[in-house]
C-alpha cells in the first residue's frame, strides 16, 4: 500500500493529539518503556501529626514539624527563647505551635563512615563502605590495603548525611543507696535504700521537649552490679524518636556541606500524639530524706540476707537483687493517644 | 506539534516505511501507567483515568471545632463504648444539633485544653455506663482533678490568637478506652 506523505504527516498529527500532557494536580513522568501519570502532591493533604519538611529557607537547612503532644501538650524547643526583657528577665522557650522552622544543627555521615545504608539510598548510588576492623588487638597487623581502599571508597562515595529529631521527657529516677551493715547477729549484711531522684524533672520540667542530634543515643542502662553500687547511670528522660531526616548530595561536583543543590528526604517514626507515663508516680507528701535535695524516700527497703551455706546464700542474693533490679527502673512509656 | 514527531515529517516523494518504526516506538512510549492515585480503565473505547483526590482533612473522633467566640462543638467519640454528654446532651445531638461546649475561661500561655472526664465508682472501679454524667466533656487548663476517682484526657487544645479569635488543635483523632490501675487513669484508643 502507498501512503502519500501528507496522509503521513496528518497521522502524525493524530497521534501526537494522543500524547498525554500533565494538567494541574497531575504529574507526568515519561520513560523510555512507557508514560507514567500520578497524582501531584496535593498541597491541602492531612498532615499527621510530626510530619516533618525539611527545606531550604533563609540560605541554610530548616524543618518544620507539625506540631505533635506528649500530654496533650506541644513540645518546647530548646533554644528559642526569646531576648531578657525587664518585664521577663527568664524568659521560656517557645512551644513548637510558635516556632514554624528550626534550623538543623550537626549531622551525621552516612555510609561513607561504614554506618548502615536504608536500602532506600542504596538505589540512589549511597554505598555503605566497607570499614576495616581496627582494634588494639590487630593494630600491628591490619590490611592497610583495607584502610586505602575504605578510604578511596568513601572518598568516591555518594554523600548522605543524616540527622535525628526526638521528644524527650523527663521524669524521676530510682536510686539505690546500699549501706554495708555486716550486722551478723540481725541477719542482715547490706541495706538497699531506694529513693526517687527529680533532678531530671527539675531541670527539664513535665513538658516534653522537641530534640535534634546527629544521632539520638539511648544510654544502655548499666549493669546489675554499677546499679548495685549505688550508681544511677540513669539520665532521667524518655525518648520518643520523631523522624530521621538525610540530605543527599547532588551526583556530580557535590559541595562538602549540604547546600541548597542538596536533597531532602525524611523517614517518619511517629505518626499520632502520644501518652507518656514513667512506671510509676512520685509518692506525694513522703518525707525528704535530709540533707539529700530532691530526693523522696520510698517506702520499700530491700534486705539482703546472709544463708546457711554460700551457694545457698548466692542463689538468695540473685533473687533478691533480680527483684531489686526489676522494681527499681522507672523508664516509661509512650502510646498513642 | 509534538518536537518529537516533527522530525518524522515527510516531504512529497519521500519514504514513509523508515519513519514508521520510529513512529512506533514513540507510540509505545505513550502507553499509560497507573502511579500514586490513579487508576487506569482500559477497554475498547479507551483508556479512563480515575483520580483518587485526597479529602481535603483527615477527621477523627472528638473532633474539636471553634463555632464562635464562646462556643465549640465536638465531634462523636466514645470511652469504653459510652458516648460523652455536654449538659446531659450525647454529643452526638439531636435533631436541633450538636450541643455546645463553652470556651475555656482560663488560658495559660495562651492555651487552654478541652477534655474528655471520665468518673469511675468508687467500689468497682470502672465507669459507671448508667451514670449519664459518668462520661462528660469539660475545658481546663489542667488535666489535675480534685476528685482521684476523676481522670481527665486531653482530646483538643484550644488556641487564644493573637487576633483574639481561637484556634483549636487536635489531641486525639480516636475512641478511648479506659483502665483505672494504682491510683492512675490510663487511656488508650479503642
Amino acid at each position: 500500500m502507498k501512503v502519500r506523505a501528507s496522509q503521513w504527516n496528518a497521522a502524525l498529527r493524530r497521534a501526537g493529539a494522543l500524547m498525554p500532557r500533565a494538567g494541574k494536580g497531575i504529574n507526568i513522568y515519561r520513560s523510555p518503556r512507557e508514560t507514567v501519570i500520578s497524582l501531584a502532591d496535593q498541597p491541602l493533604s492531612w498532615r499527621h501529626p510530626w510530619h516533618t519538611l525539611l527545606s531550604w529557607v533563609d540560605e541554610k537547612w530548616q524543618f518544620n514539624v507539625k506540631p505533635g503532644f506528649v500530654n496533650g501538650f506541644d513540645p518546647v524547643v530548646p533554644g528559642t527563647a526569646p531576648e531578657p526583657t525587664e518585664e521577663e528577665p527568664k524568659p521560656k522557650d517557645l512551644g513548637m505551635i510558635d516556632v514554624p522552622w528550626i534550623p538543623m544543627r550537626g549531622t551525621r555521615l552516612v555510609g561513607s563512615d561504614g554506618s548502615r545504608v536504608p536500602p532506600f539510598f542504596k538505589k540512589l548510588g549511597v554505598k555503605q563502605v566497607k570499614m576495616p576492623s581496627v582494634t588494639l588487638g590487630n593494630f600491628d597487623s591490619f590490611n592497610v590495603g583495607d584502610l586505602m581502599q575504605a578510604a578511596e571508597d568513601a572518598a568516591s562515595n555518594r554523600k548522605l548525611v543524616a540527622f535525628d529529631i526526638f521528644v524527650t521527657m523527663a521524669r524521676a529516677t530510682y536510686k539505690m543507696e546500699p549501706t554495708f551493715t555486716n550486722n551478723i547477729v540481725l541477719g542482715s549484711l547490706l541495706e538497699y535504700n531506694v529513693t526517687y531522684d527529680t533532678n531530671s524533672l527539675a531541670a527539664f520540667g513535665t513538658r516534653p521537649r522537641l530534640n535534634q542530634a546527629p544521632k539520638m543515643d539511648e544510654p544502655s542502662p548499666p549493669d546489675l552490679s554499677s546499679r548495685l553500687s549505688g550508681i544511677v547511670g540513669d539520665d532521667g528522660l524518655d525518648r520518643l524518636p520523631v523522624a530521621t531526616g538525610y540530605l543527599l548530595a547532588p551526583a556530580e561536583n557535590p559541595s562538602d556541606e549540604p547546600d541548597r543543590n542538596w536533597t531532602p528526604y525524611v523517614e517518619h517514626k511517629c505518626f499520632w500524639n502520644v501518652t507518656h507515663q514513667a512506671r510509676n508516680a512520685v509518692p506525694i507528701n513522703l518525707p525528704q530524706l535530709s540533707g539529700m535535695a530532691g530526693l523522696f524516700a520510698l517506702t520499700s527497703r530491700y534486705t539482703l540476707a546472709p544463708a546457711a551455706t554460700f551457694a545457698v546464700m548466692e542463689a538468695e542474693m540473685q533473687r533478691i537483687t533480680a527483684a531489686v533490679f526489676n522494681s527499681t527502673t522507672n523508664k516509661g512509656v509512650f502510646w498513642t493517644t | 506539534m509534538v518536537s518529537e514527531l516533527e522530525r518524522l515529517i515527510a516531504r512529497p516523494g519521500q519514504r514513509v516505511k523508515p519513519r514508521l518504526s520510529k513512529l512506533l516506538t514513540w507510540l509505545h512510549r505513550q502507553e499509560l501507567t497507573a502511579g500514586r492515585g490513579i487508576r487506569l480503565v482500559r477497554s475498547e473505547n479507551g483508556t479512563i483515568i480515575r483520580a483518587a483526590i485526597p479529602n481535603k482533612a483527615f477527621v477523627g473522633a472528638f473532633y474539636v471545632t471553634p463555632v464562635n467566640e464562646n462556643d465549640l462543638i465536638v465531634s462523636v467519640g466514645y470511652v469504653n463504648g459510652i458516648e460523652p454528654t455536654i449538659g446531659g446532651a450525647k454529643i452526638s445531638g439531636s435533631k436541633s444539633g450538636p450541643p455546645t461546649l463553652s470556651m475555656p475561661s482560663e488560658f495559660e500561655d495562651n492555651r487552654a485544653w478541652v477534655y474528655v472526664e471520665v468518673k469511675i465508682n468508687q467500689e468497682s472501679e470502672r465507669i459507671d455506663a448508667e451514670d449519664p454524667e459518668s462520661v462528660i466533656m469539660t475545658t481546663g487548663k489542667s488535666a489535675a482533678t480534685d476528685d482521684k476517682f476523676k481522670g481527665r484526657h486531653p482530646v483538643a487544645m484550644i488556641l487564644k490568637l493573637e487576633d483574639g479569635s481561637y484556634g483549636a488543635r487536635q489531641i486525639s483523632y480516636f475512641s478511648l478506652r479506659h483502665a483505672y490501675r494504682g491510683g492512675r487513669h490510663f487511656f488508650v484508643p479503642a
